[in-house]
């Protein structure tokens, strides 16, 4: 075989073994909930250090848009949760038809183009297997991912002890704005995919103009607005979009957000919770910022933004950290950033439990009864003063009297 | 509840100016130049301004006077077409002390910058009145960490006390605090990572000492 023919056949070895790899991963996972995907994967070191130089080399907010954004990171990650969240799945190695009922899965077409033009060994993942549109919880716990070895291996942290209860029917009229951390609220369950907004890549100022896959279809947050009319809107936005976007720039976006949600809603109740933490592996992977230090500035401009307007901030960070002040090694996937179920869980009862808090004290005071002390004080002061102004102006003054004669 | 736009408002205002074919004077308080950037380049197409530094909270006092300076620096290179003065006050940080006195605890964001909004927005509406000028407002509303709807509220009612209008303003709205960044990088503003006081710059963390004035 020529060296020619050896070049040529390059590309194609690559997506052969990929396909290959892609129909065993299918093959091994379908209807195996008790079977991780995402250890075939590339580790997640890859990846970072893959994003990291695409990031390195864009200096403007406009490429923003999923070219090279730590969602890339989670890319198989995400792509196994769907695996592990569905109880059956159509099995192909090609492109399948778009399901009639559009679920809220998260897009991966861009990113995955993105990354494929690096020419890494990832596998295409838009030739995994499309989760069908019931997204209801499974009957089991997700199993927990495989903890791949980082650089940095972070010391086990201890068990949180926050609080897991919440009501899901809180939640039934609200809407969930966010990334592909948001994702997670309906693909595990926990929410019903009206109530989520969220798009792989999603930043606060690409939340404005792109359009999200949701089960009404493809459309942008002023749709959807409309089409849900909200009692309460959640906003949690910035995990994308932190190493580049200036603190200053999100908090625009954010305000112009808000200004938009107000707009097309104007009762509803704006909620924005912060940008959750990092761990402290996940922080290493990134040259140039200390992408922890930056998430607390930015969550702290969060927490004055909604002081000055009267809106609640729920420091979701606080509850998710260790005492190290990065995420909490038991709530965060194996990319350092993504949620497992549990954190879920604790995110969603802090939530009911601020936003209930907060509504009870914003409560309009109810009138109170007046007592009968107060109520008798009341008319004999009103008489006495009724008395006085009746002596005042029967009083008829003396040159009047003189005028009439 | 649906809230005032104020840009709308401002909106109006700036048609009226503009129909009538007049410059009206404007004492335009400011707390810094980063934020009078924007403000400066939009409202100088329609007013003769005078910048009004008068801002008691910021601490330390080497600090009012370096944004002071940056905020003489930036009138004298910004390129207006309408005149821009400048009017600054000394420091004057026991005003401030006086006026948020039992508040100190407040969360920033809070009624103590209620209070601090209130101090200086009176100033310069005694300051417009004593100079004859036809409006007065602030740039504080361009920062979203700053209550706008409150801003305008104590405003509209100096402006009845005082007997000077003012000029009802959201600076944030189209895009106005993003356009400060980025006049404040293309000029080399200072741009302080705190609002001003000694509170803010503690609740940040960025000096764990501080004296009680």
């Amino acid at each position: 075989m020529s060296d020619n023919t050896i070049d040529a056949a390059k590309p194609f070895c690559r997506r052969l073994s990929a396909a290959l790899l892609t129909a065993a991963l299918i093959f091994s996972g379908c209807g195996q909930t008790e079977e991780p995907v995402s250890r075939e994967l590339p580790s997640v070191t890859d990846f970072s250090r893959e994003v990291s130089s695409i990031r390195s080399s864009e200096t403007s907010e406009d490429t923003t848009a999923l070219s090279a954004d730590s969602e890339t990171v989670s890319a198989g990650d995400a792509a196994s949760r769907q695996t592990e969240a569905e109880t059956s799945a159509e099995v192909t190695s090609s492109q399948t038809e778009a399901p009639e009922v559009t679920s809220s899965q998260p897009s991966e077409t861009e990113l995955i183009s993105a990354v494929s033009s690096e020419e890494t060994s990832v596998p295409d993942l838009t030739e995994l297997a499309e989760t069908h549109s019931d997204t209801s919880a499974p009957e089991t716990e997700p199993p927990e991912t495989i903890n791949l070895e980082t650089e940095c291996s972070v010391p086990a942290a201890s068990a949180p002890t926050a609080d897991t209860a919440y009501d899901s029917e809180f939640f039934s009229s609200d809407l969930f704005i966010g990334d592909s951390i948001s994702t997670g609220y309906s693909l595990y369950g926990f929410l019903d995919d009206k109530n989520v907004y969220a798009k792989v890549g999603l930043n606060p100022s690409t939340v404005l103009t792109k359009s999200v896959s949701t089960c009404y279809g493809e459309i942008g947050i002023s749709t959807m607005l409309s089409y849900t009319m909200p009692k309460r809107v959640y906003i949690m936005l910035g995990s994308n979009g932190i190493q580049w976007l200036s603190v200053g720039n999100m908090l625009q976006s954010t305000d112009t957000l808000v200004d938009l949600i107000k707009e097309s809603c104007p009762d509803c109740e704006v909620v924005i919770i912060s940008v959750p933490p990092v761990t402290k592996g996940y922080d290493n992977t990134v040259e140039d910022v200390d992408v922890m230090a930056k998430i607390n500035e930015y969550n702290t401009s969060l927490n004055s933004y909604c002081t000055a307007n009267g809106m609640l901030f729920v420091d979701a960070a606080s509850i998710l950290k260790d005492e190290t002040g990065y995420f909490n090694s038991t709530y965060a996937e194996s990319d350092g950033m993504h949620f497992k179920s549990s954190a879920y869980k604790t995110l969603l009862s802090k939530i009911q439990s601020d936003v209930t808090e907060f509504e009870e004290a914003n409560a309009p005071k109810a009138e109170t009864e007046i007592s009968d002390d107060i109520l008798s004080e009341t008319v004999t002061e009103a008489e006495t003063i009724t008395e006085a102004a009746i002596d005042t102006f029967m009083t008829i003054p003396e040159t009047a009297e003189k005028n009439d004669e | 509840m649906n809230k005032i736009n104020y840009q709308n408002e401002l909106d109006k205002i700036l048609s009226g100016i503009e129909r009538e074919g007049t410059v009206p004077s404007l004492l335009l308080h400011s707390c810094c130049a980063p934020c009078s950037s924007y403000v400066l380049e939009y409202l100088s197409r329609y007013f003769k301004i005078t910048v009004f530094y008068y801002n008691p909270n910021i601490y330390p006092e080497e600090e009012f006077y370096k944004r002071r300076a940056e905020q003489e620096r930036f009138i004298a290179e910004l390129p207006a077409k309408n005149p821009i003065g400048f009017m600054g006050s000394e420091h004057m940080s026991g005003e401030f002390y006086k006026a948020v006195k039992g508040l100190e605890h407040i969360r920033e964001g809070g009624e103590r910058c209620f209070a601090c909004y209130r101090l200086r927005l009176e100033a310069s509406a005694a300051a417009a009145r004593d100079m004859g000028a036809d409006y007065f407002t602030t740039t504080l509303s361009i920062s979203p960490m700053k209550n706008a709807g409150k801003l305008n509220e104590i405003g509209g009612e100096l402006a009845d006390k005082y007997g000077v209008k003012y000029l009802f303003s959201d600076f944030k709205k189209k895009n106005g605090y993003k356009r400060s960044t980025e006049l404040s990088k293309e000029y080399g503003i200072y741009r302080q990572n705190y609002c001003g006081c000694v509170f803010s710059m503690k609740e940040r963390g960025i000096d764990d000492t501080f004296e009680n004035n």
